[in-house]
């Protein structure tokens, strides 16, 4: 009996220790009076590394531009950086911890909505400021969150009419069963009829599945002109490469897949597909030029190739947080959130601001793009301008913001 | 040509990648009765050893199954002999120490080959048709692995005196022992076969699944439930509950969310073994 | 096989204790097998009897004390055990159910070449020919009877040079007992087989032994010839 109580504890307590090896320790430094200093929160371990942890690379690789550039009004920047292991709960506890301990003003950070819920309430309740570079589909808005990554309606608004004319107008939507490819759904059926075409299906598999026969067959039965996939995880190579091989001759679109997902599944099943966001590596802005090769020289080629429109907003937003900062004059909440509100500032991806009417979405541009062999996007449109974020489209809240 | 026809043929490919991932399971769980909650990490073993043979290595496809096999074997016979042979007979226990090797694995490849995702190529390419169907040939690769595993390990286990030992083993272990049976000989052998028959299945399902370290879990559920319902130590219950519960999913999958198929299917599940706890293929026991 | 009626030591245990979790159960058990002996092994229930050949056969291990096979310490698991001799067939048979009565014969011969496994199968198969109707059976379905000649039957299949046998009349209806009792006794006669017995009845223990061990909480009360197992012996020890 004391031996088998000997023997859980030591399995236990390396359950522990593996633990413990994973989650690492957050970098505390000390902050002067020629320093200010905010928090960054991004995912070293579970399902959000694979995009958060270069995400921090790139927000990194901004203060450290800005830094040597002189900093902001002659003061550094300092990054406190801290790991939220992709678990909601360490997200709480590594936002109060940097808020309230280090005393930061505010924190950048998470691309995985529970991250980004779990930082985003603990700002609610100390009255602190959230960058969160990372895709909405609009409808969550919070006085202290900005959202820089961009709503998928304002991209889906202008992939429907794209493709429609290309290709025609039966849409099919494929998605990951969750709260965000089911709302890219509802706009796209929205969007869709307005431009007199049908959304003939919508079909969502569980999470992580990788076997996509059966709505492949699905979609054969329907014969839409396009495909509208928004699939996550696993799930993303698995349905372009079955697509291919089940013969599906139907061409594929999507908010959701980016670079990481075409240099992960190989230009074989990407080729030829089409996608849309704020930015594509195709970008022919200097900036963005720019920002690759520095990002290049950093972190190396395999890092470069992941870089997506996520990874890039929170490289773009700390320069716009660096822009509101020299504003603002000085970094309490409240000077800075005024600050915020009109502040326009060169990126990679266009000129970023916050968008005055919705308050706390950052406006973008939108490129289409269509994915070559090489996996590498090539652009073939690009939006006329800047356009303004709907959080609340109207096709589908027609009285605005409900109360 | 209406969905059915195309839903059955699917839920025989589907069919054949769950039986595949079970077996090894029926031999550690069913035979061994040791609940191995690291079951899907020796698949993530065997995932990227292929990935490492075929694609780092530039072997064939071929030798990236058999060294697939070969090294989540030999690692098993390594974790059975240093961990697993402390635990038999102790429920509890056995389930902390696999949950415990289940994240070590995890993370052990997390560290050596990073989170990102890996892609192994499938060996034979493009579809073929039944009448207007269109299949990947692919498919025909698993179906063909999946009969030759489970014929492999029925005549293994029926036909040889290996077989015989473990399943004397099973049957009275004290008996099995005292005719001289080399009872953790045995154990060591079966528990590394039921982890060979986990990395081959890894292998060979590579080319249609996405390899990260934390692919395992997604393998446990399934395999568990199909072992479970088909009776714990029957390869051929086994090979039954697979097919039942794959072409139920498709099928159903064809004419309503495939989410919601799923949770039916499930629901089958929990009812059957309501009312046959012992599964639906269970030996009649005196 | 030559009939070996010498007197060498087959088995000597020295000052055997052993037991399990809940308690010793033998206490400095000494006694010695000889080659060309039966030996029945006697008292009431609960006296330590099935421990001990537990205790030989490597299921418990002795917590000191010391046993001797063929001249070498007896040590390590049951299979090791096995392995050097000894056969044991346990009380309730423990025959495996699932397989066919010819497996389990086959079972008994794990060292044993396919050639000489096929021989001693015959020879089995001659001292019981009531097996021989049912080899394609599973041993779940036989009567106790049929088991218990398959159990001694499998012991035989290992060539064995010591056979301990618990209780192996059983639950076994009269006739069958006389039979197997008939056919201990051509096994002994034809192998020089020694052999321990376990048994409560009296009468099948004492047609076929030539020595008794007597035991008593856990400790050897009596012991001699089978002439000597006198009427106070039997009344001391045995009757309840």
């Amino acid at each position: 009996m004391k031996n088998a109580f000997r023997k859980a504890l030591a399995a236990s307590l390396a359950l522990a220790l593996v633990s413990a090896s994973a989650a690492g320790c957050g970098k505390k430094e000390a902050a002067g009076d020629d320093e200010i200093k905010f928090g960054i929160i991004y995912a070293h371990s579970g399902s959000a590394e694979m995009i958060e942890s270069v995400s921090e690379k790139a927000a990194l690789l901004a203060v450290e531009e800005i830094n040597a550039a002189g900093g902001v009004g002659g003061k550094k920047l300092v990054a406190i950086t801290e790991d939220w292991e992709s678990d909601e709960s360490k997200a709480t506890e590594k936002a109060k911890k940097l808020y309230l301990q280090d005393e930061v003003p505010f924190i950048l950070g998470t691309c995985l909505g529970t991250g980004t819920q779990a930082v985003r309430t603990v700002a609610e309740q100390n009255g602190k400021l959230f960058f969160a570079p990372t895709a909405g589909s609009g409808e969550d808005e919070s006085p202290n969150t900005i959202y820089t990554g961009g709503t998928t309606y304002t991209f889906t608004k202008e992939l429907i009419p794209y493709m429609t004319e290309k290709f025609g107008p039966n849409v099919f939507c494929v998605g990951s069963d969750y709260y965000y490819p089911v709302r890219i759904a509802e706009q796209t059926k929205a969007l869709v009829e307005l431009g007199g075409g049908n959304l003939v299906g919508s079909e969502f598999l569980p999470m992580e599945a990788t076997d996509c026969s059966t709505v492949i067959a699905k979609i054969k039965q329907q014969a839409p002109d396009f495909i509208y996939a928004n699939v996550v995880g696993s799930t993303t190579a698995a349905f372009y490469q079955q697509a291919k091989e089940y013969g599906l001759d139907i061409p594929i679109a999507s908010v959701i897949t980016s670079e990481m997902d075409a240099v992960t599944m190989g230009g074989e099943y990407s080729e030829g597909t089409y996608a849309t966001f704020n930015w594509f590596a195709s970008s022919d802005n200097p900036l963005s030029v720019k920002f690759l090769e520095n990002f290049e020289k950093k972190y190396g080629r395999e890092d470069m190739l992941r870089v997506n429109a996520t990874i890039t907003a929170a490289y773009s937003s700390v320069y716009l947080i660096a822009e509101a900062l020299k504003k603002a004059g000085s970094y309490d909440v409240d000077s800075l959130k005024a600050a915020l509100a009109g502040t326009s500032v060169d990126t990679p991806q266009g000129k970023f601001s916050v968008d005055p009417e919705n308050g706390y979405y950052a406006e973008n541009y939108a490129m289409i793009v269509m994915w070559g062999a090489d996996a590498r996007p090539v652009t073939v449109y690009e939006s006329d301008g800047q356009l303004p974020a709907e959080p609340w489209p109207d096709i589908l809240f027609p009285n605005g913001k409900p109360s | 040509m209406g969905i059915l026809p195309i839903q059955l043929m699917n839920g025989l490919f589907a069919a054949s990648t769950l039986l595949l991932c079970s077996l090894g399971m029926v031999i550690i769980f069913g035979n061994m009765n040791v609940v191995n909650l690291a079951h899907g990490e020796f698949i993530m073993v065997g995932a990227y050893t292929a990935w490492f043979i075929s694609a780092v290595a530039r072997l064939p496809f071929v030798a990236a199954v058999a060294g697939a096999a070969l090294v989540a074997g030999l690692f098993g016979a390594v974790v059975e002999r240093v961990v697993i042979k402390r635990f038999y007979q102790r429920f509890e226990e056995t389930l902390l120490a696999t949950y415990a090797i289940s994240i070590i694995m995890t993370q052990i490849f997390r560290l050596g080959f990073s989170s990102m995702k890996k892609i192994v190529e499938l060996p034979v390419r493009g579809g073929f048709e039944i009448g207007s169907m269109t299949f990947p040939k692919y498919n025909l690769v698993i179906v063909a692995a999946a009969a030759t595993a489970v014929g492999f390990v029925c005549l293994l286990f029926y036909k040889t005196p290996f077989g015989r030992r473990v399943r004397a083993i099973r049957q009275n272990r004290n008996m099995a022992m005292c005719l001289g049976i080399n009872a953790s000989a045995t154990d060591t052998l079966s528990f590394g076969l039921g982890c060979a028959l986990a990395g081959l299945a890894g292998a060979v399902t590579a080319p249609v699944k996405i390899v990260f370290p934390a692919m395992g879990a997604s393998y446990l559920m399934d395999s568990f439930s199909t072992v479970v319902v088909g009776g714990v130590d029957s390869f051929i219950g086994t090979a039954a509950s697979s097919a039942l519960i794959s072409e139920s999913t498709s099928v159903l999958g064809g004419f309503m969310s495939e989410v919601y198929a799923q949770i039916i299917v499930l629901v089958g599940i929990i009812l059957i073994l309501r009312f046959r706890p012992s599964g639906l293929f269970a030996k009649e026991r005196r | 096989m030559t009939v070996n009626h010498n007197s060498g030591s087959v088995l000597s245990a020295v000052g055997v204790s052993a037991g399990y979790a809940a308690g010793r159960v033998l206490h400095g058990i000494s006694f010695e097998v000889r080659a060309g002996d039966v030996i029945a092994l006697i008292g009431r229930n609960g006296v330590g009897k099935t421990t001990l050949l537990r205790c030989i056969m490597g299921l418990i291990k002795p917590d000191c004390g010391r046993i001797e096979f063929l001249g070498a310490p007896l040590a390590g698991p049951a299979s090791a055990i096995a392995s050097s001799g000894i056969a044991y067939v346990p009380q309730g048979r423990d025959i495996f159910s699932d397989f066919t009565v010819r497996e389990n014969l086959f079972m008994g011969a794990q060292r044993a070449k396919k050639g000489v496994a096929a021989e001693r199968f015959d020879s089995v198969l001659e001292y019981f020919p009531a097996l021989r109707a049912h080899l394609d059976r599973r041993g779940g379905v036989l009567s106790g009877g049929q088991q218990q000649q398959l159990a001694i039957g499998r012991a035989l299949m290992g060539a064995p040079k010591l056979l301990l046998l618990d209780e192996p009349t059983e639950g076994i209806q009269p006739n069958i007992v006389a039979h197997i009792s008939d056919i201990l006794g051509r096994v002994h006669e034809s192998l020089g087989l020694p052999i321990i017995i376990v048994e409560q009845n009296l009468k099948f223990a004492m047609g076929r032994a030539n020595r008794f061990l007597c035991m008593q909480k856990g400790s050897i009360a009596a012991c001699g010839d089978i002439g000597e197992l006198s009427e106070d012996v039997i009344a001391k020890y045995l009757r309840v």
